[in-house]
């Protein structure tokens, strides 16, 4: 079942059109990687699916229902989460407030305490740091907050954007794995926005290649990690041939 | 020394206007001025008095303003040279020639011992805390009875009168707009200068220019001080024009009243304050007649004009009038494209940076233990590791923005200074992780910045124009730069409209302007293409060629760094966890585990 | 000086202290949860007062127009917002239109009543009602901006409000009945019972206030809506909402504080003025951040007063105001990191 549909969305930024008519599905607890360039339009379109942004034109549904001009307060109520590109932590709330506050959208019918456990379990390191006010903690341990913060509420969607920026490959894989895991048991639905292209096309079940505010290439993960035209322009040319050699023994 | 080479062709810019909308402007008013005080009746030249009185009090307060810095008590400056003067004159017999200087530097005085006292404050305590003082000065006006006449007033000040001939009311007005005038000459040359351009900085960029030599708090101080100084100067003149001073006139209401002529007119320049006075002047006598004659409505409508006025103002032009007059800078011509790139002093003694035995402890917590690294001169070395492992506390002890708890940084051999400050002028330059450069400025004047530490020229120099050789050399200087790091051609744009990529080759042109011997570079490929971090890796190639440059990277970008860098620095957990060659580091087990993951 | 009159001037001091106490409240509330120093708060305590004034009186007071205009003018602002954004236009028609009715039913039932309650209640909520039409107008079409131009603005703010209380009341005082004449004695010092009433309001709104924003989730939502505005947005907090909610608490706090202190020194159009100063001195000792802390600054501030009054009286204000600069400064020292540098 299609559980997020993005028809023919246009978005501008004054006078510049930052994204052009962009249409895309995403199945039910499958992973879609949105990759291009800095600038390509993919933070802008993850706000305008979430509401933040106003589109020019085209529309987004959740679950077979179109948001029409839903504001971002009520798209949380029914299960869309963002997690932005800067993580726009309360830094000055303790680890566990900014959690406890993830459930706000739909505190009526969370168990606060449960859902807890849930998260310090996927990321244990937070339940050590739980009283540390958020802006002590280091890039990576934000991020979790962050991500944490999004998954407490049992989200239906999750929107990430460039959860990677920043952070060394160990942790952004551990990361990563945790999404992944997460997404395996509990049907989660992902879209990912990456600039690291190699990352976001290891995870992805289906991959969009966004330049210009426009989709110039779809495909699985392995299928686009392969092109070599893509390698040339994202992954930098030195590693063009590297990717080429390696794409046939892709992971 | 002119750093430009004797054989660069100076090709004509071609103008695109003829004649700058700010001089016209100026043109304007200063012929309506003129007018006025030659031919006008006294009422208005009674009008044009204040609005130069009020002008001068602005000037200094934007440039104030401009450098992030906010007074909600500025009238109170006012009041202390209108007082001082009047009773330095009136009670010791001190020729009003002298008594106006001595309430200006009473001025100063105060306004140094205040500016210690409060521009530490962060944040919002600082307008605070000019709202109670302004508000305490204004209360002991009102109640030293016996010194100011309190509140019914000071009445019998002396005029202004040179050789015991008394200044008529028209001659004092037009003394007090040939120091306008003077005024915007200078401070148009300060904004231009050497300490008018981090002066813009300070706003929102305070630790950048800290890394290239500006003392922050000495800045702020001195431009607060000169402020009041102005504003004790205004005061001083009002006292000899109305000869009759009110304590109501430099109380907390005046103050704002300043600050909305400020914001009214804009901030940017010092015409704004001129524009700004005349315009609050002008609704003020709109109100009067409209409101009070036409309208007949209350006295306390106008004050609720102003109100609306202010917060339009902020809401929709926060820049004020002057950024509704565009402008056409001067701008000198570029250098041709066939000027050689080597305009500076050629291959340097390579520069080592050695860190022996760092530590360094945040209150419990051990970001750096017992780290030594010696990194090679004239070459490129990277340094890596996780998140959290230490790299941006090392980058800071190496630069003296954080002092080691225990160890030691030395620069060839000798101790690195122990301030910042001190550190750029040694040859050490720096580039940020989230890229600072002045929005307010182009690119020419962002990379000039970097040349601070080896200028000289404060804000009496710039004022008198005393400043023009050196300008003139860094300028050329700057050129240079930016021809090095290929952005030439967008010298005068702003640096808003420029990518990501270009914004960071900027920080390094202006790293470049403080000769440094070793460039730190923090992070500089994040949030760049591919295309563009193969550009900034041929930059940083050709810096270590041909100037013999010595050059650290601080890295989360394998790429970036395993293709430039000669050798390598891991740190993790606060150690050394290994160093060597690219390859080298590639293959080590320990790396690959703590760092680099499954990944090559 | 003897030891009962210490304690006198003490007891004054903390009375005295209380009375600023609301106004403090009030201004850490809108500071904490909106960023804005809200230099216009006392304001709120002279419309307060002079709104009960006129009700007790048998007037209706002019107020009610005033506020019902500026209503319109938001409620068109709103319903443009709604057009553009698609949403049903009969939301805000409603919500505008049975403010509007509650007001005027109880702004006219009070001023032909002689229950004081009543009276009370119907000021109370038609300055409140003025808060969020404050904040939507001067707040809300850039709630990023800096501190500075947050406060700048709210500066705008007192340049029409204080004016427009002239205007509306004219100079005269008015006079207005405590809820108590009774008088208490403690101590040397004999105080009056409204005096107490005062001081009871105050530690009790600190009490909630506290509690309620460290220790309620809505409280902690509304705290982080000021501290991240996006990450707030992403959680589902209604960003847009929670400015004029708490400028609605505010300014109804203030009010409440205008109407208990008018019987003690009349009602009149400068009184809030010079008591949002003092309130302003206390609540820069919590960092503006803190209750309990700015309950205590009051009170400082009250004893401070007594004492400085008892020695000299000219220079008083003087001494009061230069006071704010060394608590800055202390709190500079030790809690200038929690200070945003937006």
């Amino acid at each position: 079942m299609t559980m997020l549909e993005v028809e023919a969305l246009s978005v501008s930024y004054g006078r510049i059109q930052a994204v052009n008519g962009i249409s895309f599905k995403v199945a039910q607890g499958d992973l879609v990687s949105l990759i291009g360039a800095n600038g390509a339009g993919k933070t802008t379109l993850l706000k305008a699916v979430m509401g933040a942004l106003l589109a020019d034109a085209g529309a987004v549904s959740l679950a077979g229902v179109d948001l029409g001009r839903t504001p971002v307060e009520e798209r949380v109520r029914r299960g869309m989460y963002l997690v932005p590109e800067k993580r726009s932590l309360f830094n000055s709330m303790t680890v566990q407030e900014n959690l406890e506050l993830g459930t706000y959208a739909n505190r009526a019918k969370l168990n606060f305490a449960q859902e807890l456990k849930r998260i310090y379990a996927l990321f244990p390191i937070l339940e050590e740091r739980k009283a540390q006010l958020a802006g002590t903690l280091s890039g990576g341990q934000q991020q979790m907050v962050a991500i944490g913060r999004a998954l407490i509420a049992r989200p239906k969607v999750l929107l990430l954007d460039e959860p990677s920026i920043g952070l060394a490959p160990l942790i952004v894989q551990q990361i990563m794995n945790v999404i992944v895991e997460h997404k395996r048991q509990e049907g989660l639905t992902v879209v990912l926005v990456e600039q690291n292209a190699r990352l976001a096309l290891r995870v992805a079940d289906r991959a969009y290649l966004i330049e210009l505010g426009r989709i110039v290439k779809q495909g699985t993960g392995p299928e686009l990690a392969g092109d070599p035209q893509l390698s040339a322009i994202y992954l930098g040319s030195a590693s063009a041939t590297r990717e080429s050699a390696n794409a046939s023994t892709a992971v | 020394m002119v750093m430009n080479s004797m054989n660069t062709e100076r090709v004509k810019a071609p103008s695109a206007r003829r004649v700058d909308p700010q001089r016209l402007v100026l043109g304007a008013v200063g012929a309506l001025v003129v007018v006025l005080l030659l031919a006008a009746s006294t009422y208005y030249v009674g009008l044009v008095a204040v609005l130069g009185v009020h002008a001068i009090v602005v000037i200094g307060l934007g440039f104030l303003m401009a450098s992030g810095q906010i007074s909600l008590g500025h009238a109170a400056f006012v009041g202390l040279g209108a007082y001082g003067s009047a009773l330095l004159s009136m009670r010791l017999g001190m020729p009003v020639l002298l008594a106006i200087p001595c309430a200006v530097l009473l001025c100063t005085l105060v306004g140094y011992v205040l500016a210690k006292l409060t521009l530490q404050l962060k944040g919002h305590y600082l307008p605070l805390a000019t709202l109670a003082y302004g508000m305490a000065i204004t209360v002991c006006f009102v109640a030293a009875v016996d010194i100011t006449g309190g509140a019914s007033g000071l009445t019998d000040v002396r005029p202004l009168s040179v050789f015991g001939h008394a200044f008529s009311t028209r001659a004092t007005a037009t003394v007090i707009w040939v120091i306008v005038a003077l005024l915007l000459i200078g401070y148009a040359r300060i904004y231009r200068g050497r300490v008018g351009r981090v002066a813009r900085a300070l706003r929102s960029n305070s630790v950048m220019v800290g890394a290239f030599g500006v003392h922050v708090p000495a800045t702020r101080t001195r431009i607060f001080v000169l402020s009041a100084a102005l504003a004790g100067l205004a005061g001083a003149l009002y006292a000899c024009y109305m000869q009759f001073l009110s304590p109501s006139t430099f109380s907390l209401i005046p103050s704002v009243s300043f600050l909305i002529m400020a914001v009214l007119g804009g901030v940017a320049g010092p015409l704004g304050a001129v524009l700004g006075a005349a315009f609050f002047m002008l609704i003020e006598l709109a109100a009067q007649h409209v409101i009070a004659r036409v309208l007949e409505l209350p006295g306390q409508v106008e004050t609720m004009v102003f109100g609306v006025l202010l917060i339009t103002m902020l809401l929709k032009w926060p820049d004020g009038l002057l950024s509704l007059i565009p402008t056409q800078e001067r701008k000198p011509p570029l250098p041709d494209a066939g000027t050689p790139a080597q305009a500076e002093p050629s291959r340097r003694a390579p520069a080592a940076l050695a860190a022996h035995n760092v530590t360094k402890k945040f209150g419990g917590l051990t970001a750096l233990s017992d780290v030594s690294v010696a990194i090679p001169g004239g070459a490129i070395t990277g340094l890596i590791g996780p998140n959290g492992a230490g790299k941006s506390t090392l980058f800071n002890v190496l630069t003296h923005v954080f002092e080691a708890t225990s160890g030691s940084v030395t620069l060839n051999g000798q101790p690195l200074p122990k301030t910042s400050q001190d550190v750029v002028k040694q040859g050490v330059a720096r580039t940020f992780q989230h890229v600072q450069l002045v929005q307010e400025l182009n690119v020419l004047q962002n990379v000039l910045i970097g040349g601070y530490s080896r200028g000289r020229a404060g804000l009496f120099s710039a004022a008198f124009g005393l400043d023009r050789a050196e300008e003139a050399a860094l300028s050329d200087e700057a050129l240079v730069a930016l021809k090095r790091v290929g952005l030439l051609d967008v010298a005068y744009t702003r640096v808003s409209d420029l990518p990501l990529g270009s914004q960071r080759l900027i920080e390094v042109a202006r790293a470049l302007l403080a000769r440094p011997s070793v460039l730190l570079l923090d992070e500089p490929a994040a949030g760049l293409r591919a295309p563009e971090k193969e550009r900034l890796g041929r930059l940083l190639q050709s810096l270590r060629d041909e100037s013999g440059m010595t050059i650290l990277l601080v890295e989360h970008d394998m790429e970036l760094v395993m293709n430039c860098a000669d050798y390598i620095f891991v740190l993790n957990f606060g150690m050394l966890l290994a160093q060597g060659r690219p390859d080298e580091i590639q293959r080590h087990p320990g790396v690959i585990n703590a760092y680099l993951g499954a990944e090559t | 000086m003897d030891s009962s009159t210490a304690i006198f001037l003490g007891l004054d001091g903390i009375t005295n202290g209380a009375v600023y106490a609301l106004v403090a409240l009030s201004l850490v509330l809108v500071y904490t949860t909106t960023r804005v120093v809200n230099v216009a708060q006392g304001d709120f305590l002279t419309f307060g007062a002079l709104a009960f004034a006129s009700l007790a009186a048998g007037t209706l007071t002019p107020l009610l127009y005033v506020v019902l205009g500026i209503g319109a003018v938001c409620l068109v602002i709103d319903l443009r917002r709604a057009r553009a954004y698609k949403r049903s236009l009969l939301a805000p028609l409603v919500r505008y239109l049975a403010a509007a009715i509650i007001l005027c039913a109880l702004v006219f039932a009070a001023s032909h009543s002689h229950s004081m309650p009543l009276q009370m209640l119907a000021a109370l909520l038609l300055v409140a009602a003025m808060g969020p039409l404050v904040y939507q107008l001067t707040v809300e079409p850039n709630p990023g901006a800096s501190i500075v131009v947050l406060l700048t603005c709210s500066v705008g703010v007192t340049l029409i409000l204080q004016p427009l209380g002239l205007l509306l009341w004219g100079t005269e005082s008015l006079t207005v009945n405590p809820i108590s004449d009774a008088r208490v004695s403690l101590g040397p010092a004999d105080l009056a019972v409204q005096s107490l009433l005062i001081l009871s309001a105050a530690v009790v709104m600190t009490l909630a206030l506290f509690v309620f924003f460290r220790h309620s989730l809505y409280g902690k939502a509304l705290r982080a809506a000021s501290i991240n505005r996006e990450g707030a947005l992403y959680c589902g907090v209604p960003v847009g909402t929670v400015g004029r909610l708490s400028y609605f608490i505010a300014a109804g706090m203030s009010a409440l504080g205008g109407m208990l202190l008018a019987p003690l020194v009349t009602a009149h159009y400068e009184m809030g003025f010079i008591v949002g100063i003092k309130g302003f001195v206390g609540a820069v000792t919590g960092g503006l951040v803190t209750y309990p802390l700015s309950l205590v600054g009051v009170f400082l501030v009250g004893i401070f007063e007594s004492f400085s009054a008892f020695f000299s009286s000219a220079f008083r204000d003087a001494w009061v105001f230069a006071l704010v600069i060394p608590i800055l400064l202390w709190r500079n020292a030790y809690h200038g990191d929690e200070l945003d540098e937006h």
